[in-house]
């Protein structure tokens, strides 16, 4: 399942213990309903008033940007279709990738991080989200594929911040307790087509099991 | 007395890029929402256990998104890969033909669950040890569906007899 934004000022926000400018990273898997035709964000954190930040979201043409320092756009996204968004800031660059592979970059600059979110106040995007990450580093491009192959963290980098987004829940399931605060009349639809990241149940050699139970040897 | 051998949950599902039941949560119940009119299927990997001897069956367990007692029809395929095998897993897939159950009636009620056996005849000569991937697809082409709302997987059981 996933967390649908389709109106103005709807988004998850964050405003506990945010990572530093140049390490961070924040992700979700993100899903166009609707071409607005106008910049709407996707994911950014940002200081307070959000006069400086990182930001990634989408252009009038749905062209995938970046934004610190300067704008740089990237692929154009399609309506409809799931993809895998990771917004990494480090002490030189802030990248955008997409479905792991990066998109965009553009150097960073220094400012002091007060909140993250997924969505817009006002370029809100018309979109889904699910899967929604946040992580104290700047992730290495082989970092981001991991984690965008399950919706759980892959447990290889500490996890800052886990929200699934299933249902309308916003808890931090990483027990960090920086819970999402949502804004607006959100809804829930159907989520992508990511594994959630366990393995089957096993059952070994009844025989042997059974042997074992009966302290057989 | 048949014996179960392995037990595959919402969580642990694979998914195509398009055509997928949605993996959901219901009252805090992982499930599987397949669709009554999109072909929907997911899928899940193992290793065929040790001792694998007798015959497979997929006992399918779900409740519906709506009352009454119109029926599902489920698919259920293996792909049963032995070490050496002639399969380019980069390119090419390997299911054996699908098992098609027969149309089940949903509970009355929503919410009840009802489970129902699939006899994996077609089991692509599964041997112990092998790499298997199982194939779980609603068939609401089939005149046998007729449940007009979701119907929620929420447990496998592959069992031997």
């Amino acid at each position: 399942m996933a967390i649908r934004f389709d109106a103005s000022s709807e988004y998850l926000d964050c405003n506990v213990s945010i990572p530093a400018w140049d390490a961070c990273t924040i992700m979700a898997w993100v899903y166009i309903v609707n071409d607005r035709a106008t910049f709407s964000y996707i994911l950014q954190w940002t200081n307070v008033g959000a006069t400086a930040g990182n930001f990634c979201g989408i252009n009038a043409s749905r062209q995938l940007f970046v934004e610190q320092s300067s704008l740089v756009t990237g692929t154009t996204l399609s309506v409809g279709t799931w993809y895998h968004i990771a917004l990494v800031s480090g002490p030189t660059n802030a990248t955008v990738y997409l479905n792991g592979v990066q998109d965009s970059q553009t150097s960073s600059a220094s400012f002091t991080p007060v909140v993250t979110m997924w969505g817009g106040a006002g370029g809100w995007v018309d979109a889904r989200m699910s899967a929604l990450k946040v992580f104290a580093a700047e992730l290495t491009a082989a970092q981001v594929l991991q984690e965008m192959r399950t919706v759980r963290p892959s447990g290889r980098v500490a996890c800052h911040a886990f929200y699934p987004c299933r249902i309308l829940e916003y808890a931090d399931l990483t027990g960090n307790g920086r819970t999402l605060t949502p804004s607006g009349s959100l809804t829930v639809e159907d989520g992508p087509p990511v594994s959630w990241g366990a393995t089957p149940l096993w059952v070994t050699n009844p025989s042997t099991a059974r042997k074992w139970l009966l302290g057989a040897h | 007395m048949a014996t179960s051998r392995v037990f595959l949950t919402p969580l642990s599902a694979e998914f195509p890029a398009s055509n997928f039941p949605a993996l959901s949560v219901v009252n805090q119940r992982p499930v599987l929402a397949f669709d009554t009119t999109t072909a929907e299927a997911c899928q899940w990997t193992f290793a065929a256990p040790q001792g694998l001897a007798g015959a497979l069956s997929a006992i399918i367990h779900l409740f519906g998104n709506a009352a009454g007692t119109a029926g599902v029809v489920f698919s259920v395929a293996l792909e049963a890969i032995t070490p050496g095998d002639a399969v380019d897993l980069d390119s090419a897939s390997s299911f054996d033909t699908v098992n098609t159950s027969a149309s089940t009636a949903m509970p009355a009620t929503q919410g009840h669950q009802t489970s129902f056996s699939v006899t994996l005849t077609n089991a692509d000569s599964i041997a112990a040890g092998d790499y298997v991937r199982i194939s779980l697809a609603r068939v609401p082409s089939d005149g046998g569906d007729t449940f007009a709302a979701d119907a929620y997987v929420t447990l496998v059981e592959l069992r031997e007899a």
